[in-house]
């Protein structure tokens, strides 16, 4: 009912406008924060990002008076193309990547370019769930494909696929996160990268990758060359960011595509060119300096993940089950099939003060997953992290799911 | 791979453009840039070394989804201060630069085929998002306060009569871009009443509203002006410190606030920035926004003198009394769309009036930006674009 004297917004917002959720408000965050992907906060790099931005004021900042190219500051996505070939086997000129404000806006701008309501699109059964709303947003039909610890099974996305287009829809798009996957933390087989690209191709449907956990490694194999690297036709989207790396306030992401779709997508999106404050200081920053900080921030995450391997063994023994990840910043924890963590998440939180991310959020269905949780070690230091860890089975225990 | 069938439906729709548009030239006299004289470079990096050790360790975080909460409070306190509006931080989201805020809000109203009502010129970004959208865009006559209210009801009768009703009425109602013209306090106060008799929301956008260099005070903002949540306000601080840092924001009333917070994620501007900005404003902003203005001050006389000199007097020119941009009358029959791609060859870029009409039917006006160059860099670009006009023929300068 519309109040009396108050503007009526019925009938004026768009058809794509999305539905009004609850007010979030400030969202609460536990002392053991295992809830938000964060990288470790000692280990940003102040002083020399400070640095970098004084050295870049000094020879440049009177730029900061235009506006920057649409694509973003050039010097930049020279670093990002020399570092593509160099790590993912990916040669593409600097014109053909855009920066954005992360990674989140250059998936937007796939997607807006890409989807519309009813299209089909497939990722792993369990997948970041920032991507997941925006797909959701944009009226796709998201349908997970099953998957083991080396990626989406070659029959079922095959399967997958087939079915979509018997029911006369359109599969727009495969998006996947191949390396230390968010949040089950597996890293996709080359053998899985060369299925997943030979069926998109012979269906032509394009694939959005994103590697933005791939400089995360911690041990084992280095991944396989990238999916991008694998695709003769020109059909692979990448994207990937400074904000695991660096930080995420930084909001500086980057992606590359066929210039097709990177040309309509420079017209979608809104807003202008991404931030050249942001992106001086992470070009002078990351010229010369980046992989040796991408090795200290690994060494001390690595030191938070067997932090939380060891307290996960100490404190659930064998009453649940986990993923070993060799990179990234999760661990994904699963309970018996009978218990539903989805539900006591605000409870343990408040009681306990830890934060964990339930597992429903990462199913494209909405329901699966009720007996999982995605755990971050980025946040806090190996002692809270044991400390969080008795904690958290201590909550559910007494909470009666376990 | 072919992507004819992979593409959505709704792509953005091309908006033409005028030749030349595209090229560099060493005189800009086409685009808002922030003003080179006064820009504080140096005090952004030493802001930046000060907020640091503070509040350095949040850029491990992702940035709260409606931006650096200080900053957020010193926007706050300036428009209750300066615009007449009271409206809590929560209400309030940072953007990358005022376009951004826009984009997002016309994301939230804008279907094809959809009515907006713009002023008679209407500022070639928005302009272009809407044609984008395949919105259809109607003119309201404009005069020197503002939109006319008379109009502007009018054309919602007779659009009504037609069983039209307009889904958003959008106006820059301080220094309109690009006529230079404010609306008054009286139209301000007609407009808001139109919008809640028709029940059509207000985007104002004030993003020139730093940028007063003389005249009378400013009325306040539309949005203080309406209690029923018909309005949304947009401004930036692109303009005023950087056109590089691409900040922005908007004020959005309960109803369109959840809304605009969906359409918005995993689009918050750089947190980074936000930081740089909020210490050097908090520090420097009350001695800084008027030290802009009257360097404006001078490059507006500046470019007002050199017109005066090199251009004939059937030539008009706003006389604004703040903003960053002079809107140009030629004589009856001069096209300035087709002109341009002469001045450019010439290294002079300026605005064809069509760029700020819908239908891009060439005519004689034409906008010229005085933010960014120094005051003998105006004159010098000025001589040139008169030689040019003269040339080809837009005017006799006997």
């Amino acid at each position: 009912m519309p109040e009396e004297n108050k503007f009526s917004f019925d009938g004026l917002f768009s058809r794509h406008a999305p539905e009004a959720r609850g007010r979030a408000g400030m969202v609460k965050r536990g002392k053991y924060d295992f809830a938000v992907a964060y990288p470790d906060p000692k280990s940003i790099p102040f002083d020399g990002l400070v640095e970098g931005l004084q050295d870049a004021l000094r020879e440049e900042g009177e730029d900061l008076a235009i506006y920057a190219h649409p694509q973003g500051y050039r010097p930049l996505r020279e670093f990002v193309a020399d570092k593509l070939a160099r790590d993912r086997n990916i040669n593409v000129s600097p014109d053909d990547i855009i920066l954005g404000d992360g990674s989140g806006q250059p998936i937007h701008m796939m997607l807006e370019v890409l989807i519309d309501p009813g299209d089909v699109a497939f990722t792993e059964d369990f997948v970041y769930s920032g991507t997941l709303g925006q797909l959701k947003r944009f009226g796709a039909d998201v349908r997970g494909v099953q998957t083991d610890d080396e990626g989406m099974l070659p029959d079922a996305l095959e399967g997958a696929i087939t079915q979509a287009i018997s029911q006369g829809r359109k599969p727009k798009l495969i998006y996947t996160i191949p390396t230390y996957q968010n949040p089950m933390g597996w890293t996709m087989s080359l053998e899985r990268r060369q299925a997943m690209v030979e069926i998109a191709n012979r269906h032509g449907v394009p694939i959005l990758e994103d590697d933005c956990y791939v400089d995360l490694r911690l041990d084992g194999d280095l991944s396989p060359t990238s999916i991008h690297s694998l695709d003769e036709t020109d059909s692979t989207m990448y994207v990937a960011s400074f904000s695991k790396i660096i930080a995420p306030g930084m909001r500086i992401g980057y992606v590359t595509a066929p210039s097709d779709v990177l040309d309509r997508a420079l017209v979608a999106k809104s807003g202008g060119s991404v931030n050249t404050f942001a992106s001086y200081a992470i070009h002078r920053y990351s010229t010369g300096q980046l992989d040796a900080h991408i090795e200290e921030i690994n060494d001390v995450q690595r030191a938070k993940r067997d932090a939380m391997l060891a307290a996960l063994g100490e404190n659930f023994g064998d009453r649940a089950e986990w993923s070993k990840p060799n990179g990234g910043l999760f661990v994904w924890l699963k309970l018996p099939d009978e218990s539903d963590i989805t539900a006591i998440r605000d409870d343990v939180l408040d009681k306990y003060d830890v934060g964990y991310h339930a597992g429903v959020n990462f199913a494209p269905d909405g329901v699966s997953g009720r007996n999982y949780a995605r755990l971050c070690y980025g946040f806090n230091s190996p002692e809270e992290i044991h400390e969080g860890i008795a904690q958290l089975a201590q909550a559910f225990e007494n909470e009666g799911a376990l | 791979m072919d992507y004819t069938d992979l593409f959505t439906k709704n792509l953005p729709a091309g908006v033409e453009m005028p030749p030349g548009q595209a090229e560099d030239t060493k005189y800009v006299f086409s685009v808002t840039y922030t003003d080179r004289d006064t820009m504080p470079v140096r005090g952004f990096v030493d802001a930046l070394a000060d907020i640091m050790p503070r509040e350095g360790v949040e850029l491990a975080k992702y940035p709260p989804t409606q931006g650096h909460a200080g900053l957020r409070e010193y926007i706050a306190a300036a428009l209750r201060d300066n615009r007449g509006m009271d409206v809590p931080v929560d209400n309030i989201f940072l953007s990358s630069g005022a376009g951004g805020a826009v984009g997002v809000m016309l994301d939230a109203f804008i279907d094809e085929g959809d009515t907006v009502l713009v002023e008679q010129f209407c500022y070639s970004g928005t302009l272009g998002m809407l044609l984008g959208k395949r919105a259809n865009v109607i003119h309201i006559p404009t005069d020197d306060d503002g939109m006319s209210a008379d109009a502007l009801e009018q054309t919602i009768k007779d659009l009504a009569d037609d069983g039209v009703k307009p889904k958003l009425i959008y106006t820059i109602s301080v220094y309109q871009n690009p006529m230079g013209v404010t609306l008054s306090a009286d139209r301000r106060k007609r407009m808001v009443e139109i919008s809640q008799r028709y029940g059509i929301p207000i985007l104002e956008n004030e993003s020139y509203a730093d940028f007063r260099i003389d005249g009378d005070p400013l009325p306040p903002a539309m949005y203080g002006m309406d209690d029923q949540d018909g309005v949304m306000h947009v401004s930036a601080y692109t303009k005023l410190l950087g056109c590089g840092l691409r900040l922005g924001f908007g004020v959005v009333p309960d109803p369109v606030k959840d809304v605009v917070g969906s359409l918005r994620f995993g689009t918050s501007p750089s947190h980074l920035t936000s930081m740089a900005i909020y210490e050097y404003l908090r520090q420097h902003g009350d001695e800084y926004i008027p030290a802009v203005a009257r360097s404006l001050g001078a490059k507006r006389d500046a470019m007002l003198a050199a017109l005066g000199e090199r251009f004939p007097p059937s030539c008009e020119w706003s006389a604004p009394h703040g903003g960053m941009m002079l809107w140009g009358k030629l004589p009856e029959g001069a096209n300035t769309w087709d002109t341009l791609e002469k001045a450019v060859q010439a290294g002079v870029k300026y605005n064809p009036g069509a760029v700020y009409r819908a239908n891009r039917s060439p005519n004689n006006y034409m906008r010229l930006t005085y933010s960014y160059h120094d005051t003998n860099e105006i004159a010098d670009g000025i001589a040139i674009l008169a030689d040019v006009f003269e040339r080809e023929g837009l005017f006799d300068n006997a």
